[in-house]
């Protein structure tokens, strides 16, 4: 039991970081159809496309923030608990557990043929695990080393701070080409929760003092709260494919949300874009189950008492006296109470400058994709997204370049304040009418991917309608 | 040239997980073992309450709780050793032998700690003990489920009535050696 708290906690520990879910490659790679999912209101230069199912769109991102995989399970032959304790006391109450991995069930677009057919629609339905964790540091270190020789030493409960979930999301948008030198869009999401946990704002502590009648007088106040949903039911009874399935698609728990985005070409030298996505919530209904612990306690230890009445015949219980009273000052209660959990909305913005051969590929290319404009461009991009504690943000320069008539591709440099090393590539590949693309973050870490503090892929084939009116 | 990088790139992708020698059964070596410091039990027995004029020269008092704590599953399967740390403060003028008894399940005696103390001569008297239990041992405290604390007030004068000042002082400490690898 405890071993296995053990391996749950580290594996959560291996997965720090703070791009996730940080696109920074896909955004206005517009010819990679999922950039839509991105910016709703990106440039789309396709008439149609299919993703194939499953295979469209797989996102996974993973990430150590203050240590690597590779800093504890390196087979170097060090003390394994050696190297668990370094890592222990290295991290910090804002280092940041994070996963994130999306997989694309189904997704479509297209262009109608008719008078409106300055409107692109697109849809799908994509599946998504997020988990978003903070290093509970005080309560790890109280579990790790105990309170010996810490007297005084107040413990932070407030660092426990986490939140996970499994969900689906069926989405629909519609981008609107105003002029050639705006377009603008929008995507409804409707969620639905498999499974969500999160505890934030807690607060509370926890010390050990001199006491007054007793060595020590040791002192719990605490204000914390888990709430679940979807998890009551499999908790002691693990669901089969098909109520899984069932339970991903109607869980019950459901939300609504907004991507919004526009893309803004003053001269063809310049593009400017920003998108906001998952302005959203979920309101938590079914299956839920929420933990309460809320109180103060104060221990001295048991309080020998020699009533008379009790001096022979051991009538007096104080240990069970204690326990009633812990239970009864500092209770946990479980509780089904509805909540509301807020998407973590994502904003996007970037300028970018376009130049170099404007004309050349459009004479000789088999033009299988839309092929207008000029051949690179560079630009910087800002992100943004809102966590418990704060928002996070990240810097990304960028260079991308058609290569080819088939091949595209886009180099990034993203800092904030965790890196300033974070190199990716982004490559789209188009042959015949099917579209490949690879997005690799911080690739100079593949050498060895386990020392890596955070890598992202993300890949899909996608069958494209081009549009002919480009040519 | 560049597609010779992209062909890297792509390869370095695929064998992807290129990653130096990592050996995950290397959980099964994880320990950790904190050490946990807790208030035991204290009692403050006032001279004034020993009632030695009326109670018929009575001179043993006891009192006692249940104490499975170190039966629980948590101690059950972690704890590895433990030490107690008693510490008497006289102010009485009379001398005591004190007693905390350990009994398992079958009412048996399974562990002592007895304490003499003098008495107080115009500075409080302090009297220290510490009970160690280690790993050949620790089983004594795990089948603990009662606890007596006992004081005999040994012959001797003045005679403590309501009147008399000072105490008896009793405060205690376990320091508990925990270790969780399995």
């Amino acid at each position: 039991m405890i071993k296995s708290c053990a391996i749950t906690l580290t594996s959560l520990f291996l997965w720090v970081g703070s791009y996730a879910q940080n696109k920074q490659l896909l955004y206005n790679f517009r010819e990679i159809p999922q950039s839509l999912l991105v910016n709703p209101g990106g440039k789309v230069l396709q008439k149609g496309f299919l993703g194939f199912p499953l295979l469209s769109g797989v996102y996974v991102q993973s990430g150590t923030s203050g240590f690597t995989v590779y800093d504890i399970f390196a087979d170097d032959g060090r003390d394994f608990t050696q190297k668990v304790e370094e890592v222990i006391y290295r991290l910090n109450s804002s280092d940041v557990i994070e996963v994130n991995q999306q997989l694309e069930l189904i997704y479509l677009g297209f262009r109608p043929e008719d008078y409106r057919s300055n409107r692109f629609y697109s849809m799908g339905i994509y599946q998504e695990l997020n988990a978003y964790n903070y290093f509970p540091q005080d309560i790890a270190l109280l579990a790790y080393e105990g309170n010996a020789g810490n007297v005084n030493r107040v413990y932070d409960l407030g660092h426990l701070n986490a939140q996970g979930e499994v969900l689906t999301t069926f989405h629909f948008g519609i981008n609107f080409k105003e002029s050639e030198d705006f377009s603008w869009g929008f995507r409804g999401k409707f969620y639905s929760s498999m499974i969500n946990f999160s505890t934030a704002n807690n607060k509370g502590d926890f010390v050990s003092v001199p006491g007054e009648n007793n060595i020590y007088s040791h002192n719990v106040v605490a204000d914390m709260a888990l709430r679940t949903s979807g998890y009551a039911s499999i908790r002691d009874d693990s669901p089969g494919t098909g109520r899984l399935l069932s339970r991903a698609l109607f869980s019950g728990n459901y939300g609504l949300g907004l991507d919004l985005g526009l893309t803004y070409t003053p001269t063809e030298a310049w593009t400017y874009t920003a998108s906001i996505q998952d302005i959203g919530m979920i309101l938590h209904t079914t299956d839920i189950e929420s933990y309460r612990l809320n109180g103060a306690y104060q221990l001295e230890g048991i309080e020998f008492e020699f009533g008379e009445a009790t001096d022979d015949d051991f009538l007096d219980d104080y240990w069970e006296q204690i326990k009633e009273d812990l239970e009864e000052q500092l209770p946990l209660d479980t509780i089904s109470q509805n909540y509301v959990s807020w998407r973590p909305v994502k904003f996007n913005a970037a300028m970018m400058h376009n130049f170099g051969n404007m004309l050349y590929r459009k004479k000789k290319c088999g033009c299988k994709i839309e092929d207008t404009g000029y051949e690179n461009s560079v630009g910087v991009q800002l992100y943004a997204i809102k966590r418990p504690r704060g928002i996070n943000t990240a810097l990304t320069a960028f260079y991308y370049r058609r290569v080819f008539d088939f091949l595209r591709m886009k180099l990034s440099y993203t800092a904030d304040k965790y890196t300033k090393t974070n190199l990716g590539l982004g490559v789209s590949t188009h042959f015949s009418n099917f579209n490949f693309y690879l997005l690799a973050d911080n690739f100079l870490e593949y050498g060895n991917i386990s020392d890596a503090n955070y890598a992202s892929v993300q890949l899909g084939l996608n069958f494209i309608l081009p549009d002919r009116s480009y040519r | 040239m560049l597609r010779v990088f992209l062909g890297c790139f792509v390869l370095a992708l695929i064998c992807g997980s290129c990653t130096e020698e990592l050996d995950f059964d290397q959980v099964d070596d994880f320990r950790y073992e904190p050490v946990i410091e807790l208030s035991l039990a204290y009692y403050d027995y006032l001279a004034a309450d020993f009632g030695e004029d009326d109670l018929g020269g009575r001179t043993v008092y006891v009192d006692s709780t249940t104490a499975d704590l170190f039966s629980q599953e948590f101690f059950d399967d972690n704890l590895k050793e433990a030490e107690f740390f008693l510490r008497y403060t006289n102010t009485i003028p009379r001398s005591f032998t004190t007693q905390i008894d350990f009994y398992n399940s079958n009412n048996e005696v399974v562990y002592t700690i007895p304490v003499s103390i003098p008495p107080y001569n115009g500075t409080p008297v302090v009297v220290t003990a510490t009970a160690y239990f280690d790993e050949s041992n620790i089983y004594l405290l795990k089948e603990t489920n009662l606890v007596t604390a006992e004081i005999v007030l040994e012959a001797g004068s003045p005679v403590l009535t309501p009147q008399s000042e000072g105490s008896l002082l009793f405060e205690s400490s376990g320091t508990y050696y925990m270790r969780f690898n399995d």
